[in-house]
């Protein structure tokens, strides 16, 4: 867990970020609190708090003061229309990128993504 | 609401013919866990001792929540350093001694103590001189979390002991720092464990400091690169390489330093990229003749 | 938090050092006095079944009075210095704590001898014994308060003493606090002449020419016990604790 490249604090937002988007998370359900991430994972706990907070200036997240922390209305939404919108530059063109490298042709990626489709 | 800051300039400590520190700058945030980080002998328990005032400096300036702690009741009275040997009376039972501490600590907790005993599967009855060298240090650690000081200084306190016993320690210094915020210092030559627990790192080497950041940036200055070899060999030449291991065909490279297009270059050959632990840039950065890598980090 | 935290010890660390200090050595002094009291009453029965008693035996634990608690507070100086500090308290609630500790004892110490002289006084009357004190002992002339004055302040010079040697050592290191032993164990047998007194084997009494005027031994055993107290606040606020791990 938490072994990417990326800071740490990216990560545990990342985690989080990916929870909500396939529903693992829904919408009003509580979160862990820092503390708990931070004693789970033993991370520091100024560390856990940074993604919390980035998490909730980006609106997947909102605070109840004194209860903890909360999936916010349509955080997975907001998420999907973000994700999608980075997709192409994200995940498909470094993967033709690596298709080109490899000699893979457009025609047998798209009909692997087809057969992959009617499976 | 954080506990004590630190600042150490020009920091001094000479036995003798020995120079244990040479003109140490660093700072310490009020509040923020710290990992003090060098080899065996690079003056990290010099240093700790002058802040807690064991010892007296030989010149510089130090200042713990902005006064000189020597001989200073209320800066103190807010400091604990805990040694591996343990500075407790040898011939006392445990609880002994945490009662003597809570007769004198203004915030020492009995409940965390007793707690962390059971925790520790420390008998109250016993005494340090007859405790194995990981029970004596569970101890050490009983003492610096009970304490609760605004500074508090664990001086490789979780060398001795045994896996279950560090990850209890661990838990329990998060666990107690979210309720109870405050500056706390933890130093050792090994790292993997508890680089995560770390918001700052410095590193000490030779009686000087060699870095000074917090543990995100350092561990953010290198990258590993795995991948077939001849591949790894073209990514990192002309770079400054750590440390390579090698299985088979498949090639690992440690690299000090990264460029904005690793990621695209390491996608378009086909290498995996991966985080680089700080114990190995702890390793190249103190392996290395101290004039060069102290020029390098100022 | 900061200004919660940052707040002084709750009571005078001087105090607290002083009083813990004290009672450590006095748990101490309770079996020591027992065990004397044992040794003084066997002595009694067995010069009373092999001869006639005619000589105060509880006069001999002064002896033991000077140099126990002398030896213990070595011990107890150097042992303590890491434990004190590390608790995060200053060398000056040491000097001053451990200075308050051994008047204390100094004190009780002579308390307790001269009840036990009184005591063992009433005992002998009862028995119809002789009580004097074997010469040397004490002047000849002394009663009870006499002595009480001169065998608590030959305390506070030894107890005072067994501070500096113990902190010697925790400065010095072994040889050379070795060698401050003769110096600081050296007041005792001055003061033991000055009061008139032998010391153990040393015939000190007789190193003034005996009988001395009580306030004149008074005041120049207080003067040495002020100069050797002085030496010890000193080596105390300068000292490192020491690493034990190298």
């Amino acid at each position: 867990m938490f072994d990417g490249r990326d800071p740490l604090y990216v990560q545990i937002a990342d985690q989080i970020r990916a929870d909500v988007l396939s529903g693992a998370l829904a919408a009003e359900e509580q979160v862990m609190s820092t503390t708990q991430y931070a004693t789970t994972f033993r991370i520091n706990p100024a560390t856990a708090a940074k993604a919390f907070t980035e998490l909730v200036d980006e609106g997947v997240l909102y605070k109840r003061r004194g209860i903890g922390m909360f999936v916010a209305e349509g955080a997975r939404e907001r998420l999907l229309e973000q994700r999608r919108a980075t997709f192409f530059t994200d995940v498909v063109e470094p993967m033709l990128e690596q298709a080109r490298v490899l000699g893979i042709t457009t025609d047998e990626i798209v009909a692997r993504l087809t057969t992959g489709e009617q499976r | 609401m954080t506990g004590f800051g630190v600042e150490v300039r020009d920091l001094t400590a000479r036995y003798g013919t020995t120079t244990a520190l040479d003109a140490v700058s660093f700072t310490l945030r009020p509040g923020v866990i710290t990992g003090l980080l060098g080899r065996n002998g690079s003056g990290k328990t010099t240093a700790l001792s002058i802040l807690a005032a064991f010892r007296r400096r030989t010149s510089g300036t130090v200042l713990v929540d902005g006064e000189d702690p020597w001989e200073n009741e209320r800066v103190l009275a807010g400091t604990c350093l805990v040694r591996e040997s343990g500075d407790v009376a040898n011939d006392q039972k445990l609880k002994e001694t945490l009662e003597f501490l809570g007769d004198r600590r203004p915030l020492f907790s009995r409940e965390l103590a007793d707690t962390l005993m059971d925790r520790f599967e420390l008998d109250p009855l016993s005494r340090p001189d007859r405790l194995s060298r990981g029970k004596r240090s569970a101890f050490g650690v009983v003492v610096g979390l009970a304490s609760r000081t605004p500074l508090t200084l664990l001086d490789e306190v979780h060398l001795g002991m045994d896996a279950p016993s560090r990850y209890a320690f661990y838990d329990a210094l998060l666990a107690d720092w979210v309720e109870h915020p405050r500056t706390i210092v933890l130093s050792s030559h090994l790292i993997g464990e508890i680089e995560r627990l770390l918001e700052d790192v410095v590193v000490l080497d030779r009686g000087t400091v060699l870095t000074m950041s917090d543990a995100e940036t350092l561990r953010s200055g290198g990258i590993t690169v795995t991948g077939p070899a001849e591949a790894v060999e073209a990514f990192v030449a002309g770079r400054d390489v750590v440390a390579r291991q090698r299985l088979g065909r498949t090639a690992q490279a440690t690299l000090v330093g990264t460029r904005a297009d690793d990621a695209s270059r390491a996608r378009q050959t086909g290498l995996e990229l991966g985080p680089v632990a700080l114990q190995d840039l702890f390793v190249h950065l103190t392996d290395r003749p101290a004039g060069a890598t102290t020029e390098e980090s100022r | 938090m900061s200004i919660d935290t940052a707040r002084l010890p709750s009571r005078s660390s001087v105090r607290g050092t002083a009083t813990w200090l004290l009672w450590m050595n006095l748990y101490l002094a309770a079996w020591a006095w027992g065990m004397a009291i044992v040794v003084v009453t066997g002595a009694l029965v067995v010069i009373n079944q092999v001869g006639e008693v005619n000589n105060s035996v509880m006069a001999f634990a002064r002896q033991g009075a000077i140099w126990f608690p002398f030896s213990v507070l070595i011990a107890i100086t150097a042992a303590y210095l890491p434990v004190h500090i590390a608790a995060g308290l200053t060398r000056r609630s040491l000097a001053l704590g451990s200075l308050l500790a051994a008047g204390g004892l100094a004190l009780v110490y002579g308390v307790v001898f001269a009840l036990l002289l009184v005591v063992e006084r009433a005992v002998f009357d009862a028995f119809g014994w002789q009580w004097r004190i074997v010469e040397g002992l004490s002047p000849d002339s002394a009663d009870v308060a006499t002595l009480f004055v001169s065998s608590t302040l030959l305390f506070l010079v030894a107890y005072v003493s067994g501070l500096l040697v113990g902190m010697s050592y925790q400065r010095l290191g072994g040889w050379w606090g070795t060698l401050a032993l003769p110096l600081t164990a050296g007041p005792i047998l001055l003061v033991s002449a000055l009061l008139a007194q032998d010391a153990g084997p040393f015939s000190t009494s007789v190193w003034f020419g005996g009988d001395q005027p009580l306030l004149v031994g008074s005041a120049v055993t207080l003067l040495i016990a002020g100069l050797m107290a002085v030496a010890f606040d000193r080596l105390t606020r300068g000292a490192s604790v020491p690493n034990r791990t190298s």
